[in-house]
């Protein structure tokens, strides 16, 4: 579980946003810690792009890989 | 021995963590679950070692799996060689009780967190407002204005508008003036 979630960076110019991920060190995303995921996925449950969220490519593409494996698992549902 | 067959063989005989996620039917009992996991850990230890077992308990699913709202997740750490994950995989896919599994590898320096039954800590419920019932409005305590008893009027004797004239005249006539 993050200590730190910046999920909505819109109100920073795109050189301000700050990854979440980063910024707690870590360096694998499990995809059971639900309460994570959620923040970025938007009210359709679809996924955010980064660029909205402020994460680093590395990371979008672990997050990505635990939201699908954690809709695979019905603890995320595929739509609202 | 050529060097196809030694690379085969080292790679058969490699340990590696892999962990495995399945979910059990709703409608078990707990003894036919206890009964369940019992075989799955024999089934295993047959080629490698079983390093954390845990059950997660009922979960209510995003959506419907075979007909089943709910189901009972258990979580599993394994170490096995790399050869035996088909054969992991396909016990599970033809276990009645078992609606879905998920068998994944497990990357360095990973531990075990549960997650989901962490209490909130007191700064995070103080932090949140408190829903508190509808709060009625304060009676507003004015001071009571004790008004100064009214003294009684003097109506007197009203005047009527003949006898004003004739007072006047008598006045004005009168000896009494000192002008």
């Amino acid at each position: 579980m993050a200590k730190y979630i910046f999920s909505t960076n819109q109100k920073f110019p795109p050189g301000k946003r700050r990854c979440t991920f980063c910024t707690n060190q870590m360096e694998n995303i499990d995809y059971k810690d639900v309460k994570t995921l959620k923040h970025f996925t938007n009210a359709f449950q679809k996924i955010k792009g980064h660029y909205y969220t402020g994460v680093c490519l590395n990371h979008q593409k672990k997050l990505s890989q635990a939201i699908k494996r954690a809709r695979h698992m019905a603890l995320l549902p595929f739509v609202n | 021995m050529s060097k196809h067959e030694e690379a085969v063989e080292e790679s058969v005989a490699e340990m590696q963590g892999y962990e495995v996620m399945f979910i059990l039917k709703p409608t078990l009992l707990e003894a036919a679950v206890v009964k369940k996991l019992k075989e799955f850990d024999e089934f295993v230890k047959g080629a490698g070692k079983v390093l954390m077992a845990d059950n997660m308990g009922k979960h209510r699913l995003a959506y419907r799996i075979k007909q089943c709202n709910e189901g009972i997740y258990v979580v599993y750490d394994i170490e096995i060689p790399t050869s035996f994950v088909k054969e992991v995989n396909q016990h599970l896919r033809i276990e009645p009780d078992a609606i879905r599994h998920l068998i994944m590898a497990l990357p360095e320096g990973y531990t075990y967190a549960k997650y989901g039954q962490e209490e909130e800590t007191e700064e995070e419920k103080a932090a949140r407002k408190p829903v508190s019932a509808a709060i009625k409005p304060k009676p507003v305590l004015r001071k009571k204005e004790v008004k100064p008893a009214e003294a009684p009027k003097d109506e007197g004797i009203a005047p009527s508008p003949i006898d004003l004239d004739a007072k006047l005249n008598k006045l004005l006539e009168g000896e009494d003036l000192n002008i």
